[in-house]
């Protein structure tokens, strides 16, 4: 890299700074309603509160019939944790075929993969669910995490076949005269080598499944089995009386564990390809 | 090169000893082995319900009774006299061509930006992803009729210019466009793997563009996007088909029926309402038909014109 | 060999899902008969029971501590416990419904979703358990036990009943120097007396808070008060003319240019925010068309100012004086439920105990019931008192309810949508009117 001028990384900084400022705003929002009283919610729209209150964090962790927010917690922590493991291991062993092998009606299972990322999923809601139902997995997380462990997600499989595709195949055919069968050529060569694509995976998934809201009030009913996205949910009704600072407040939390697993991984983004390192 | 010539020379011997179906699984053991897990999830969680949607897309099916046979009905009603299909179709061919480019513009911008050499680099990352990280939740669609509303920040900023306040989400001509914006606002998700794209390409290529003289943007033309093509694609693509079946914004923003006048009427959500509000998921299911049609038609698009300047790694 | 076992999961997944689509259809009359009656002895036998409704976690906890009670007392009974809020709880009971797996007993909002669920054979008539006791309609008003019939069966009981109103701010009238409304005020007269508000009001602040045309009721009532109904009973086609349509839009479109009703946009706009910022919440307007039971809601948001509850406006050249349908919240039991006898128990516990019902008191609105309303007299908000006296007043005059006919979600829809071309003054009101009714027509002769 050559070095950057002074006015140029100074100026880059500062514009950064500002649009940060604007990607920030909703989350300072967020905190700030969170910390006001619910009568003063929607009657002060200022971004400092003029009376600061932790009531909606007490009252929102209560949660709802007597199960409080650590229950919901664990619920989604259940959930996204089975979810990543089940994507990586399918996504990648799928993306691999796809990449690297050649067989029967490749082209046509491609156009599949595809097709099944192009429906419209509440036409496929119907079947599945009947399907869920007559195993009788409603109620219970596995129509969430069953799924994850067949790829159903192919967005990853795609992406994943994007990344192997850019490592140079010549790895492959190194690895092969060296005497390594498939297995090894991926369990020891793509995989690490497809660190980026693994890490985006991962945040996707924790990000998408956690955030997901359709699935999860389809399949689970009682509030024993809630995630954090029912429990907030359930904070608002159209008909009654709707507890916003206590969603305002859980929302924050419910960030809490997203953006620090964002954090981390995003290093590992960073960290793994400086010591793998292509050439 | 060797290894492969060899390979191919005893694969040829081998054709002559052994019989057609064995030949056949010989060449496909290895790649069953790594895609069964997702075949399996294929075959049962997303084939046989489309076949399914597929049949009751010619029937009337009202989700308690047994679907009705009607023939093309559905198809022949949605493509002649539906008018919210049509608007439907408008709205989100719309926030389509005009939120993706967008949408990726930003992405790619500060993926590039966010690369290397910024003070402070991971932070800011965290930062510019936070509004991903939000989603389109409900949080979010109070914060945008507080912004985009009649009393809304924006009118205040705009009063500074002298310009009018309106009701920007309230106004069918322009509540598409705050959707639109939350779109672009949300670039997170291309930009991580944009990051991630940026990380896989070789840094030895900028080292001897450095010597040869290259300045910033001629590594830019010559080197990153070239080599990112695979990704600009891979974000293309699925940001497209993200964006045809986007439902959530209009869902939870919109205010769940498409108004004002159905200016933010998007295609899934007029699915949506007719599946689960007006019982009618035959319909429902044609809807989904069309639309799968439609985006493959633009992804195949996509592919064709891809062999052009998507470059791979050979 | 794989292919073939492949093949064949392939198949049994596919006729499974068969199965289920027609098994809504399969449970055939004389069966349920029969687990009628046999029940005696499975008395103590343990049975899970699944109850939903819709709400937020104030609402459930109300709902957790009668079932909580109702478990202690019957010590063989578990009650699987399925809230959700109002947006989500439709989507759901469809799928579940689709799926054959509705929870034993569920809400339905009768005028919006009964007939959808009523006509389709997924909800057990209650008949045979009023005639063998398990559940008491003594002292129940008749047009309550009406409104949760369906053809002659009687499908559902009322939670509460509530009627489209409009509550008001007595503190604000006060401030403005004007008196209450009369009781039983005219369209006429409610213009001429919203239009002497608006003047007196600064600008931004507005007589009515949002655009009655934007919802349904308003029309339906102007409908039944000229002797007609939204749909006619069949559903086959409307119940009133375009010529009706075209006088109600003109008297609030007159209403709208006075100022009296917000700008088509400034509606779309409140009609989207949360009610707690909404126009009538934060003090800036006078009137909000409301069901009553929400009055207490309000309150709340406008702590200081004392509300009041009057009845929509009534039509003296009409047919009728008013309008108003019985809106009911309702308790159901599904048709494919497994312990109807103790979901029939439980059902009565719920809208009649005096002990259950002091503690869910006017929740889902006015209880449909003598003997519960006498017993809550003491702990009722002072609003609710308000609106029963509402309820009695309108009972007197107004046409029975009914439920609107299967097919009507989609009619509705229609109906806002020209409306709202009226309201932002995109479309004139005859051209609106001509459009809905031919787009109406098509929409009800598929």
């Amino acid at each position: 890299m050559q070095k950057a001028t002074p006015y140029w990384a100074a100026g880059k900084f500062v514009l950064l700074l500002i649009g940060a400022l604007i990607m920030i705003y909703p989350l300072l929002w967020m905190l700030s309603s969170s910390l006001k009283p619910d009568t003063m919610i929607f009657k002060e729209l200022g971004l400092w509160p003029s009376q600061i209150t932790l009531d909606n964090y007490f009252k929102g962790w209560e949660g709802t019939s007597g199960f409080t927010f650590a229950t919901f917690f664990k619920n989604s922590f259940i959930v996204v944790g089975l979810s990543i493991i089940g994507n990586l291991i399918s996504c990648s062993l799928a993306a691999y075929a796809f990449a690297r092998l050649d067989f029967s009606f490749k082209k046509l299972l491609f156009a599949l993969m595809f097709g099944s990322i192009m429906l419209p999923h509440d036409v496929v809601l119907i079947p599945q669910y009947i399907l869920f139902n007559k195993l009788e997995w409603v109620n219970t997380f596995l129509p969430l995490i069953v799924p994850k462990f067949f790829a159903t997600q192919a967005f990853f499989i795609f992406l994943m076949v994007q990344f192997i595709r850019g490592i140079p195949k010549g790895l492959d055919e190194a690895a092969r005269v060296d005497g390594c069968g498939h297995i090894q050529i991926f369990s020891r060569i793509i995989f690490p080598l497809m660190l980026p694509a693994i890490v985006t995976t991962a945040i996707f998934t924790f990000i998408w499944t956690w955030n997901d809201f359709f699935s999860q009030f389809i399949y689970l009913s009682n509030p024993k089995l809630w995630t954090v996205t029912l429990a907030l949910r359930g904070f608002l009704d159209a008909t009654g009386d709707s507890m916003w600072g206590a969603m305002f407040a859980m929302s924050i939390l419910s960030l809490i564990p997203i953006f620090i697993f964002f954090i981390a991984f995003q290093k590992l983004l960073i960290e793994g390809i400086a010591t793998t390192g292509i050439k | 090169m060797q290894a492969e010539a060899l390979e191919r020379e005893s694969a040829l011997l081998n054709v002559k000893k052994e019989s057609a179906g064995r030949r056949l699984w010989n060449k496909n053991k290895v790649a069953l082995l790594f895609l069964t897990p997702w075949l399996i999830g294929l075959i049962v969680l997303s084939l046989i319900p489309m076949i399914a949607s597929m049949y009751l897309s010619f029937t009337h099916y009202d989700m308690f009774n047994m679907p009705k046979w009607t023939g093309f009905d559905n198809y022949i009603n949605l493509l002649t006299s539906d008018l919210r299909f049509t608007q439907s179709l408008k709205v989100t061919l719309k926030y389509v061509f005009i939120g993706v480019p967008l949408q990726l513009i930003m992405a790619f911008g500060l993926a590039v930006v966010l690369n290397r050499g910024v003070r402070g680099l991971s932070g800011f990352r965290a930062i510019y992803y936070v509004p991903s990280l939000l989603g389109p939740s409900l949080a979010i669609a109070i914060l945008w009729k507080q912004l985009f509303g009649m009393d809304g920040i924006i009118n205040e900023f705009l009063s500074i210019f002298g310009i009018a306040p309106n009701s920007w989400v309230a106004d069918p001509s322009t509540s598409l466009y705050t959707l639109i914006i939350l779109l672009a606002w949300q670039f997170g998700s291309p930009m991580v793997i944009f990051l991630a794209g940026l990380k896989q390409i070789p840094t030895d290529l900028y080292e001897s563009a450095s010597i040869d003289g290259a300045g910033r943007f001629t590594k830019l033309f010559k080197i990153t996007i070239p080599m990112l093509t695979p990704i600009i694609f891979f974000n293309l693509v699925m940001q497209l088909i993200n964006a045809f079946q986007a439902f959530t914004p209009a869902y939870i923003i919109g205010g769940q029926t498409g108004g004002p006048l159905d200016s933010t009427l998007f295609y899934n959500l007029y699915l949506y309402i007719k599946a689960f509000t007006e019982f009618q998921m035959g319909y429902a299911s044609a809807m989904a038909w069309i639309l799968l049609a439609v985006i493959a038609a633009f992804t195949g698009l996509l592919f064709l014109l891809a062999k052009k300047w998507v470059h791979y790694e050979s | 060999m794989k292919l073939r076992r492949l093949l064949s999961v392939f198949l049994i997944l596919l006729l499974s899902f068969t199965v289920a689509a027609c098994s809504s259809n399969t449970n055939s009359e004389p069966a349920e008969k029969n687990s009628g009656k046999t029940t005696e002895k499975n008395e103590s036998k343990n049975v899970e029971i699944r109850f939903a409704w819709w709400g937020n976690p104030e609402r459930d906890k109300v709902y957790n501590q009668i079932l909580d009670i109702y478990e202690k007392e019957n010590p063989n009974v578990k009650i699987i416990r399925e809230p959700s809020s109002w947006n989500d709880y439709w989507t759901k009971l469809s799928t579940q419904a689709a799926g054959g797996n509705l929870p034993d007993i569920f809400g339905l909002q009768l005028l919006l979703y009964g007939n959808e669920y009523f006509s389709k054979n997924v909800i057990e008539p209650l008949d045979s358990y009023v005639k063998d006791g398990t559940i008491n309609t003594e002292g129940w008003d008749k047009a309550v036990i009406d409104a949760g019939k369906y053809k002659d069966n009687l499908y559902a009981l009322a939670k509460g009943v509530t009627i489209e109103s409009m509550i008001f701010n007595t503190s604000k009238l006060k401030d403005l120097g004007i008196d209450s409304p009369k009781s039983g005020i005219t369209y006429e007269e409610f213009a001429d007396y919203t239009k002497k508000i608006q003047e007196k009001l600064p600008k931004g602040e507005y007589a009515i808070s949002g655009d009655p045309t934007s919802i349904e009721h308003g029309i339906e009532m102007w409908a039944r008060q000229k002797g007609g109904s939204f749909l006619s009973e069949d559903g086959k086609s409307l119940g009133f003319t375009e010529a009706d349509l075209k006088s109600y839009w003109t008297y609030w479109d007159d209403l709208r240019k006075a100022g009296v009703i917000p700008s088509g946009q400034v509606s779309a706009e409140q009609s989207t925010t949360p009610d707690q910022s909404n126009f009538f919440a934060t003090g800036k307007a006078v009137f909000i068309e409301r069901p009553f039971n929400q009055a207490k809601v309000f309150a709340k948001y406008l702590s200081g100012n004392e509300l009041d509850i009057m009845r929509y406006p009534t039509m003296d050249n009409g047919k009728n004086k008013g309008g108003e349908q019985l809106q009911v919240p309702a308790i159901v039991m599904s048709k494919k439920s497994e312990v109807k006898e103790e979901a029939a128990k439980l059902i009565n516990y719920f809208v009649n105990d005096l002990e259950a019902t002091k503690i869910y008191k006017a929740e889902n609105g006015i209880p449909g019931t003598q003997p519960v309303r006498d017993n809550l007299e003491t702990v009722l908000d002072p609003l609710d008192v308000k609106a029963i006296k509402v309820m009695e007043e309108v009972q007197k005059d107004i046409p029975t309810t009914t439920i609107r006919p299967q097919g009507s979600v989609e009619v509705l829809s229609i109906y806002k949508r020209y409306a709202q071309n009226v309201a932002f003054g995109k479309m004139s009101i005859d051209k609106a009117a001509e459009g809905f009714f031919q787009e109406a027509k098509q929409a009800l002769n598929k």
